[in-house]
């Protein structure tokens, strides 16, 4: 990642995530207001997601239309080891990672045939079989109720606030070392053509099942922590909203920068909470300002950076903001 | 021997609704490329532009239907020259533009008619007995409607001027454009004909199911069964897709449980995408 940082601009760029990622670690500091804190975990679980989902989807434009399927997966193994076994979460963690990364690539073998339209449909079917048994199978996974009563991950909201953040910035770090660095380059190009790719003796199908796997697997740490932090675990942490909602905020921030879907789960969790007196207009205004910014910048938001530098004649003109 | 004559008939029932929703859903993306997740929306806007126009402005039933259909036509021709347009070849901004744009309408419909169930009346009123198996007129009707429709669609689609150009650009593109076809003008009457389809769907549906701002979930699902297995790109694929569908899940509902007709469809398109992502009549998408 060092390595990088070559030009001002992507100097620039680092310097701005760093400080985003150190103000995390003062919030606290300044107030331990319940709501406010917990909207931050909520942002943060939503980081976890649009990040990971763009690991693979971002960088290799298969749409996955799924991702929630992995947090409802994750949520579930943890409730049953929680309270059946009794581990401690440091021991789950790495458990439903594992999990759900076996899972990424069983999924991804079993579609990797599949271009476009048709991935999309598949992960959106996959996700919603697995929401439809855990209705199902009631006696296992409470059905509609969910199950609760998953015990905490600390004992304070504070505790819990840190451990959320820590878990965030790590998979933050790691995607962003992964991106950067070859397999990113690799994934990038297969979007781009995958013959070529092919003929310069990269094995693309084994490439994107690693990715997808990889983007599962952090997924699912992401799904653990969450289920432990609501100490609950339902089938709507599988719905098709949640997969949308995640693959929007990527979207939203910019596919295939990891940065992107950081900024773009960060401002909608953060502009969702702050327009709480809208009430009732509140979801139109949200879903309406979505359209919008998809409509007006395809490549999200992080495609304004450079401009917004430029204007502030912050660094050169070749800058690649976002990157 | 009943339930045998039962299944076929509310399966077919079923697989009418399911046909007019799917084949627009089919026609657009074999001939423009569009997967459109807004597709059930405009089934959501057909109950309840139906539902203003017959309760508010007082319209009877048949001409508001149509009246309502052929609004929703020209919603989707809008969305197609304003949102579409200008990145109709990449399938990720289609999708994700359509699923917020859905998201978007689910909203309005909210906030302007509320959460609560909505009904309008049967087309017809009253039943009959078939053999002992007793159905409605207007389940009867929404069968003879999309004969109809169907029929029309073909007609236009194999007979007209329009419907070659439309075949031919499905096949290609650019080599439509070289002959002089005006591609555009295809895609938007495809848009209209795709949206109108899903419309008088919806408006044929909600005497029976009522309409709520989330019912365009639903009929988006089932278009993507009925079009997979059917063959993505297939029109008749589509069409047999969508009784098969009908019949299956009334079997299911009916023999084994009413608990299990939803799943049906997802492991039906599960065991397609996988085995068979073709479909029954489709050919290779690239």
């Amino acid at each position: 990642m060092l390595a990088n940082l070559k030009t001002p601009a992507q100097r620039r760029t680092a310097i701005f995530y760093g400080l985003i990622m150190l103000g995390f670690y003062f919030v606290p500091v300044f107030s331990d207001n319940f709501y406010l804190l917990s909207v931050f975990t909520t942002a943060y679980f939503y980081i976890i997601f649009a990040t990971s989902w763009d690991v693979f989807a971002g960088y290799s434009h298969l749409m996955n239309f799924g991702h929630a399927l992995f947090i409802g997966l994750a949520g579930y193994l943890t409730a049953f080891v929680d309270l059946h076994l009794g581990l401690p979460p440091l021991l789950v963690l790495p458990m439903c990672a594992v999990l759900c990364g076996l899972l990424g690539m069983f999924i991804g073998y079993l579609t990797l045939r599949m271009q476009g339209p048709y991935f999309a449909i598949i992960t959106m079917a996959f996700a919603a079989v697995a929401y439809e048994s855990a209705i199902m199978f009631s006696e296992y996974t409470g059905g509609e109720e969910g199950i609760p009563g998953i015990h905490p991950l600390t004992d304070s909201l504070i505790g819990d606030y840190y451990f959320v953040l820590v878990i965030m910035s790590l998979i933050f770090l790691f995607l962003l070392w992964f991106t950067r660095g070859r397999w990113g380059l690799v994934l990038k190009a297969i979007s781009q053509n995958e013959d070529s790719v092919l003929a310069s003796g990269i094995n693309t199908a084994w490439v994107k099942i690693r990715a997808y796997s990889i983007s599962g697997a952090l997924c699912g740490i992401g799904g653990s922590v969450y289920a432990y932090s609501l100490t609950h675990v339902g089938p709507t942490s599988m719905e098709q909203v949640l997969s949308t909602t995640i693959l929007i905020m990527a979207m939203v921030g910019g596919m295939g920068t990891i940065t992107g879907p950081f900024l773009g789960a960060l401002i909608l969790v953060l502009f969702n909470e702050l327009s709480r007196d809208m009430e009732e207009y509140r979801l139109l205004i949200y879903t309406v300002m979505v359209v919008v910014i998809i409509f007006f910048a395809p490549r999200g938001i992080v495609s304004w950076g450079q401009p917004i530098a430029r204007a502030f004649k912050l660094g050169g003109k070749r800058g690649q903001a976002g990157s | 021997m009943e339930l045998i004559q039962e299944i076929i008939i509310f399966g077919t029932i079923k697989g009418c609704v399911y046909a007019l929703i799917a084949t627009g859903f089919t026609l657009i993306f074999a001939v423009a490329g569009i997967l459109n997740l807004a597709h059930g929306t405009f089934y959501m806007l057909g109950a309840y532009f139906t539902y203003t126009l017959f309760y508010v402005l007082g319209i009877p039933l048949p001409p508001a239907i149509l009246l309502a259909a052929v609004l929703v036509g020209a919603l989707g021709m809008l969305l197609d020259r304003v949102f579409l347009k200008p990145m109709r070849s990449s399938h990720t901004y289609v999708l994700v533009l359509t699923v917020a744009i859905a998201f978007a309408a689910q909203e309005i419909i909210l906030l302007t008619y509320g959460s609560q169930g909505m009904n309008i009346p049967n087309l017809v009123e009253g039943s009959v007995s078939l053999n002992g198996v007793v159905v409605s007129w207007h389940q009867l009707l929404i069968v003879a409607i999309t004969a109809v429709v169907l029929v029309m669609l073909w007609l236009v689609l194999t007979r007209t001027r329009y419907g070659v150009a439309t075949l031919a650009v499905s096949m290609d593109e650019d080599g439509a454009r070289l002959v002089g076809i005006e591609t555009e003008k295809v895609f938007n009457l495809s848009m209209f004909a795709s949206a109108f389809l899903a419309a008088v769907a919806g408006a044929l549906i909600s005497p029976i199911m009522s309409m709520t701002p989330e019912m365009w979930n639903m009929p988006l699902m089932k278009a993507f069964v009925v079009v997979v297995v059917g063959g993505i790109g297939s029109l008749t694929g589509s069409i047999m897709a969508a009784f098969f569908l009908g019949w299956l899940e009334t079997f299911t509902g009916f023999v084994i449980s009413p608990k299990l007709t939803e799943v049906v469809s997802l492991v039906l398109l599960t065991v397609f995408l996988v085995f068979r992502p073709s479909g029954i009549l489709g050919r290779r998408l690239h």
